[in-house]
């Protein structure tokens, strides 16, 4: 049996979705596996809907991941997390939430009547639990990206750490962290893999104290008799 | 060669923006000697390695996602072979020229751009094929089916069909790059450019790539020019037609006869192309004995077909072939797979270019196999093509179920949630920082200034400016069409100065020529450039106006946009700072008010730019930001508008104006309706106080506030009015209103409203009150007060004409029947006397029963000439109505003008209408003969001291009487209400005045129960106050039936409330004119109960919503400049501190000096 993993990785422009995409698939590749990755371009620089999606499996073929398929999405931002969650995640796949929302423009935001007084993630979180998407892990990415490294641009890392410590994605550590030291640009591989590691160990800890979650069975694909 | 040429950089400016920022999709280890080696390449690096491993010389491109990353990537291999020329080009004709240049040297030349820059190179491609028959000559286009980053979803194969020029088709990123290295050998083999089709997606995906040995060899060729190529046969004369496109077509075809086939070595010819596609090594057939189906696909098609059997489990009755190239198509890989199934399917993206020729081959064949594709419906043509749109119709094929792995229904519900839990839109917009917004909003600003933002219509083409000024994207066509599209407008005749945006790289490539179009041809527009002096939506790079930087990082002459404009001796042309909005402003203003071609250079690096040449990547460009001060900002700190303020419904005139002047009528009438069910009434008769206070006033005129108020019932009327549902009952007790004038009707609108059983008991025959009865057709249309009273009605109240509380019914009575609440609004009906003798004479008519029979059209005797009495409202319709039957009117009134409690705008129109006014004038007898009016004796008067009205009383000048030839007189001198319902011992108490004593912010009378409103509680007054006491009123009888305090929380309801902070102008708002509304002539208007006023046109009432000054809700800074930095709190802006890139445009946009500077992280 083939194992396939299809992962999301969603937020905004400026977030650095792209390179963080691009450095979990330079690992995966350092570490055998067959893998593809097709990014999703916002059209501005900053702050517009960006993502990628990562597909292992020997017989993957799409560049694209079907609606309701992917194993895991991780968002930088939350808003952005619930529309690719939405959108990707399977029923029983794992999303993780970096816990910051970002302000939509004025404009937009114009309370609708009915509009309960609960948080913004609040809300986001309760657009999961009507979907019944209940793996929701909502990580303060921005925070250990800003307060513990120092840094919130390494937020990227960060997250990239979480979604390497989920134990999901079939790839090495310490793999990531040489792809790490040999893509970051200018001079930030210490800082990035500093990052990493951060959000590695934060969210270790934080799923230990929200309780281990059971070995996740990843969705097999049927044996093949030839390739694409 | 270029490298010779290499000279040193210098500015750090230069230094920063030249520095490769494009790692994304572009690596230094491009142009490695690594054969055999796997790397994680993307498309845009695949393509790129093809090019270097074939041996590329000279490769251009004109930036458009995503292709050019694939020359980010040659830049970086020509920095490691010097002997590469990597460009830049200005737009895609000049890139392929350069690159079909080349090749007549004989070295190999690439080009590169997206579906819609092939169109621009159009004309020289098809010449190229066949004309020039080019060696080692590639394009490497995409195409877009999603439309992600172009304007149409083309088929570039169409065109290189139509171009006679090879297409091959990658599919993984291996073959991106192997078949872009083979494409080069192709085109030297054929002698014809070879086109290799990309799709947008390619661009930005990832995929391990096997690496092929380097050419070097081939890179390094000497260039000699190869004239043989090119010396086309000349046949002159004698009829022949000579020329080089005949013989190289008829050649290309096998048509040339001989001896001139023997000129035409190194052309290319079909069969040639024909035998190659026959050949070429990526097609692949897969197929069995047990195959009945065949597939046929290409690129990521042919991905998406291999997901989709892979989710069959790859049945054995399914034959594929892979196509590789798909113009021309191997004819023998067809044939057998036609042969050998009954079925085939044929997957591709966009137009059925491979299905097309498939079917043309099975024609010639003798081949039963059934064809399906798009043109039988079974393969989308639009969209990206996914598989689980493939994997239905090859289930179907083979009699398999197609289990779509989610769920087709929970994905629906999904999206149902993301509709309703994510804010719409809001995000992407521009950049913090990005010099467009302050750009377009000065423009915006300006044009609204100068009254000419309505005529304008707004072009543009350019990916980080296109349509912010107009919010909605303006019409682009193509690259430089903007400044033709809008001379187009200006020559068929259309009113107004056109505007053309373009972005700097969008001006070098399409726009010259049109400027030249523009002046030489006399046209009137504005070309508005906004500079930001790089080429900044596809990923900043560098072009000519840009910083005198090329592709290769060489230092370059730097092309000032504004020079070239006056070079075209463009009428205007300045240079200015987006983020200097004086500047800014007086250049737009001087552009647009000169006629002929303007040009206006809008300069400001790119904020992202600008960041990065700051330094580190996270670093802002400037070390302030900007916060709205709370205590001062309009929306945060004014509760009311002075509008809403002085209006004693308190109707929330700012909020509908607003929604009129962005064309949301029904919106608007919406807002009305939420404290007024008149609107159509009130927008004829309201005495308008919310304009007496409008802030407008100070600046120029008061908006027209009740003339839109009008507007926009008008406009449902006219439009057809939507019956509304009855509301259903939630609410136990049934009030019961006496009256149904306008304070009863709005009671009882707001009773049903809010789920009451509402009924209404009316003496008269006909509802409406003094609506119906009291005020003349020529002002309120009957049938205007009468939808509106149907409205109600429609919502569920009952209304029981022909019942006289107090004759027909007593309030005991309706206690009995089981009301809950009672309100009584039953107006101030009956007329005072004059108290003079002979008032009791035929040709006596009171004031209210003289309008009433005239509007119920009851028969009236007047006489010739009419005296009215009075100086409100009443006597002034009265007078009116008796212009109209034909008499001569004189008005008389006690006081002079000064105190007339009719407004001045009524004196006028009752004066324009033939009515004599005598001032100072009172009755004092009036004389009969034969039982008629023979006269009217009357007394002159003079004002003494203030009475307690303020106003000074009116005292008899001795001596003065005289009489006037009168035989009809009107007394109109007020009203009383008609207390006759209130039995003995009702428990209801009165005033001296005759009126009901209610409690002032409750209603409530002396009896629990009963609330009482409108003209019975305050003697005659106006509409809008009777319609506030319903509102009230309806208030307290909800709080009272609920069982809740009836005072608590009632601050908000008082006649004219306290404003705060509103009373300051806005800087900078120039004055503009009011909207006039047209009336009928006093001539016309006479002679008929026609309407005199004739109300707004829909472009009138925007353009007066639009005076509005927007004393509460101000939101300038949010709504018309689009900084992404601001946002709402509340609904009331702020900036958001994180986002702020300090530009202090937005300090700048605050008409009221409420955005201030503060320190970064303060």
């Amino acid at each position: 049996m083939n194992r396939e993993l299809n992962l999301v990785i969603a937020g905004l422009s400026g977030q650095g979705i792209v390179m963080a995409g691009k450095m979990l698939t330079t690992a995966l590749v350092a570490d055998g596996k067959k893998v593809i990755i097709s990014d999703s371009l916002a059209l501005t620089h900053r702050n517009a809907p960006t993502s990628t999606q990562i597909r292992v499996g020997e017989d993957v073929a799409s560049l694209m991941i079907g609606e309701g398929q992917a194993d895991l999405v991780v968002a930088f931002e939350a808003t952005e997390g619930l529309k690719a969650g939405l959108v990707y995640a399977r029923q029983d796949g794992l999303v993780i939430l970096n816990d910051r929302v970002l302000r939509r423009r004025a404009s937009a935001a114009q309370p609708k009547a009915g509009d309960s007084d609960a948080s913004p993630i609040t809300k986001i979180l309760q657009g999961f639990e009507r979907a019944g998407i209940r793996d929701v892990r909502v990580f303060p990415g921005s925070d250990v990206a800003q307060n513990e490294v120092g840094r919130l641009l390494t937020l990227n890392m960060v997250m990239l750490g979480a979604t390497v410590a989920t134990d999901m994605i079939p790839v090495r550590l310490a793999t990531v962290e040489q792809v790490i030291q040999e893509l970051s640009p200018r001079g930030t591989g210490e800082v990035n893999v500093a990052a990493f590691k951060a959000g590695v160990k934060r969210f270790k800890e934080q799923s230990r104290t929200e309780g281990e979650r059971p070995g996740r069975e990843l969705s097999t694909a049927t044996e093949t008799p030839r390739g694409s | 060669m270029v490298g010779d040429t290499k000279t040193a950089k210098t500015t750090t400016d230069v230094e920063q923006y030249a520095a490769p920022t494009f790692m994304k999709y572009s690596s230094p280890d491009i142009a490695k000697d690594a054969a055999g080696e796997t790397v994680l390449l993307s498309g845009n690096e695949a393509l790129a390695r093809g090019c270097i491993e074939a041996g590329v010389r000279v490769a251009t491109c004109y930036p458009g996602s995503p292709m050019h990353y694939t020359l980010h990537n040659l830049v970086e291999a020509a920095r490691i072979y010097p002997s590469m020329h990597v460009e830049w080009s200005v737009n895609e004709k000049c890139a392929f020229e350069v690159a079909l240049g080349a090749t007549l040297t004989g070295v190999r030349a690439m080009t590169t751009f997206k579906n819609v820059g092939l169109d621009v190179a159009l004309n020289a491609v098809v010449c190229s094929a066949l004309d020039f028959s080019p060696d080692g000559l590639v394009l490497i286009v995409n195409d877009d089916p999603d439309m992600s980053a172009t304007q149409v979803a083309e088929d570039i194969r169409a065109l290189a069909i139509y171009s006679s020029i090879p297409v091959l088709e990658p599919s993984t990123m291996q073959e991106a790059k192997d078949f872009t290295a083979a494409a080069f050998e192709l085109s030297e083999k054929l002698h014809l450019p070879v086109l290799v089709r990309a799709m947008y997606r390619h661009g930005y995906a990832r995929e391990p790539v096997v690496l092929g040995r380097i050419q070097h060899e081939v890179r390094e060729r000497t260039p000699h020019y190869r004239a043989e190529q090119l010396s086309h046969p000349q046949i002159e004369g004698h009829g022949l037609h000579s020329g080089p496109s005949r013989w190289a077509h008829a050649h290309f075809h096998g048509e040339v006869p001989p001896p001139q086939s023997q000129l035409a070595k190194g052309w290319a010819t079909r069969e040639e192309a024909e035998k190659a596609a026959e050949c070429f090594e990526g097609n692949k057939l897969t197929i069995s004995g047990q195959s009945r189906v065949g597939v046929i696909s290409s690129g990521l098609a042919y991905r998406e077909t291999m997901e989709a059997l892979k989710n069959l489990g790859w049945p054995e009755e399914v034959a594929t072939l892979k196509l590789a190239i798909t113009y021309p198509l191997p004819r023998g890989l067809i044939e057998r797979l036609l042969h050998e199934t009954e079925t085939v399917l044929v997957v591709e993206e966009i137009e059925p270019i491979i299905e097309n020729q498939v079917r043309s081959i099975s024609a010639g064949m003798d081949s039963h196999a059934e064809i399906l594709g798009k043109l039988t419906a079974d393969v989308p043509f639009s969209g990206e093509l996914a598989s689980h749109q493939i994997g239905p119709a090859l289930a179907k094929l083979i009699g398999q179920e197609y289990g779509a792995p989610a769920s087709a229904e929970r994905m629906r519900q999904r999206q149902e949630i993301l509709q309703s839990s994510v804010p719409g839109g809001g995000v992407g917009g521009q950049c913090p920082g990005c010099p467009g917004p302050a750009a377009a909003y000065a423009l915006k600003n300006v044009s609204e200034q100068l009254g000419m933002a309505d005529d304008m219509r707004f072009f543009s083409y350019d990916g980080c400016c296109g349509g912010v000024p107009t919010g909605e994207r303006a019409p682009g066509l193509c690259m430089g069409a903007g400044i033709n599209l809008a001379a187009g407008l200006y020559h068929a005749g259309l009113k107004g100065k056109q505007v053309v945006l373009s972005g700097d790289s969008n001006f070098f490539h399409g726009c010259m020529s049109g400027l030249v179009e523009a002046v030489y041809n006399k046209s009137d527009v504005l070309f508005y450039v906004m500079d930001n002096r790089t080429t900044a939506m596809t990923g900043h790079q560098p072009h000519p106006g840009g910083f005198g930087i090329t592709a290769a990082g060489d230092l370059t002459k730097t092309l000032d946009i504004a020079e070239i404009a006056r070079a075209c001796q463009a009428d205007f042309v300045a240079t200015v700072d987006p983020y200097d909005q004086e500047q800014i402003s007086e250049a737009l203003k001087q552009a647009l008010t000169t006629k002929g071609v303007s040009v206006v250079v809008s300069q400001r690096t790119c904020a992202v730019v600008a960041q990065r040449q700051k330094g580190a990547a996270d670093a802002l460009i400037f070390d302030v930001r900007s916060q709205v001060n709370r205590d001062k900002c309009l929306s945060w700190a004014v509760e009311m508008s002075p509008c809403e303020a002085a209006c004693p419904a308190h109707i929330d005139v700012e909020a509908y104006v607003r929604a009129i002047a962005k064309g949301r009528f029904k919106e608007a009438l919406q807002i009305v309706r939420e404290n007024n069910p008149f609107a159509s009434v009130c927008g004829r008769v309201c005495h308008h106080p919310c304009e007496t206070d409008c802030k407008r006033g100070k600046l120029d005129e008061p908006l027209a506030i009740n003339h839109l108020k009008r507007f926009v019932a008008d406009y449902e009327f006219s439009n057809g009015l939507e019956k509304p549902t009855p509301v259903p009952r939630t609410r136990e007790g049934r009030v019961a209103i006496v009256g149904s004038g306008p304070a009863g009707l709005t009671a009882a609108y707001h009773l049903v409203n809010r789920g009451y059983g509402v009924t209404v008991f009316e003496a008269s025959d006909v509802a409406g009150g003094m609506l119906t009865v009291g005020i003349p057709e020529f002002i309120l249309p009957q049938k205007m007060v009468q939808a509106e009273i149907g409205h109600i009605r429609d919502l569920g109240v009952e209304i029981k004409t022909g019942v006289a509380v107090g004759k027909d019914l007593t309030l005991d009575s309706i206690w009995k029947q089981g009301y809950k609440a009672i309100f009584i609004g039953v107006g101030a009906c009956t007329s005072k006397e004059l108290g003079v003798p002979g008032e009791d004479s035929p040709g006596v008519l009171h004031g209210v029963t003289f309008l009433r029979d005239v509007n119920l059209g009851n028969e009236v005797k007047l006489g010739k000439r009419v005296a009215v009495i009075g100086g409100g409202d009443v006597a002034i319709d009265a007078a009116r109505c008796a212009v109209r039957l034909g008499c001569e009117v004189s008005i008389l009134y006690r006081r002079s003008r000064a105190e007339m409690p009719a407004r001045d705008e009524e004196i006028e129109t009752v004066e324009a209408e033939g009515v004599r006014i005598e001032y100072l004038v009172t009755p004092a007898e009036i004389l009969s003969q034969n039982g008629r009016v023979a006269g009217l004796k009357c007394t002159r008067m003079e004002l003494g001291e203030p009475d307690a009205s303020g106003r000074r009383q009116p005292i008899p000048v001795q001596g003065s009487e005289f009489e006037m030839d009168v035989d009809t007189v009107i007394p109109a001198i007020g009203q009383s209400p008609d207390l006759s319902l209130l039995a003995e011992g009702s428990g209801i108490e009165t005033t001296d005045a005759g009126t009901l004593i209610v409690d002032p912010t409750t209603l409530a009378t002396t009896r629990p129960g009963v609330f009482a409103g409108g003209d019975v509680r305050t003697g005659p007054a106006t509409v809008i106050e009777a319609i506030a006491d319903g509102n009230k009123a309806a208030a307290s009888i909800d709080g009272y039936l609920r069982g809740e305090d009836p005072v608590e929380g009632r601050g908000g309801e008082a006649a004219a409330l306290p404003v705060t902070g509103a009373d300051t102008l806005p800087q900078g708002t120039l004055a503009r004119e009011r909207q006039r509304v047209l009336e009928l002539p006093a001539d016309k208007r006479i002679r008929s109960f026609d309407e005199v006023k004739l109300g707004f046109t829909e472009q009138e009432a925007i353009a007066e919503a639009r005076r509005c000054l927007r004393c509460k809700i101000c939101r300038r800074c949010v709504e018309d400049f689009a900084c992404v930095a601001i946002v709402t709190e509340d609904g009331h802006p702020t900036v958001d501190q994180n986002m702020c890139a300090g530009c202090k445009v937005c300090i700048q946009v605050c008409p009221y000096g409420n955005i201030e500077e503060v320190e970064a992280g303060k």
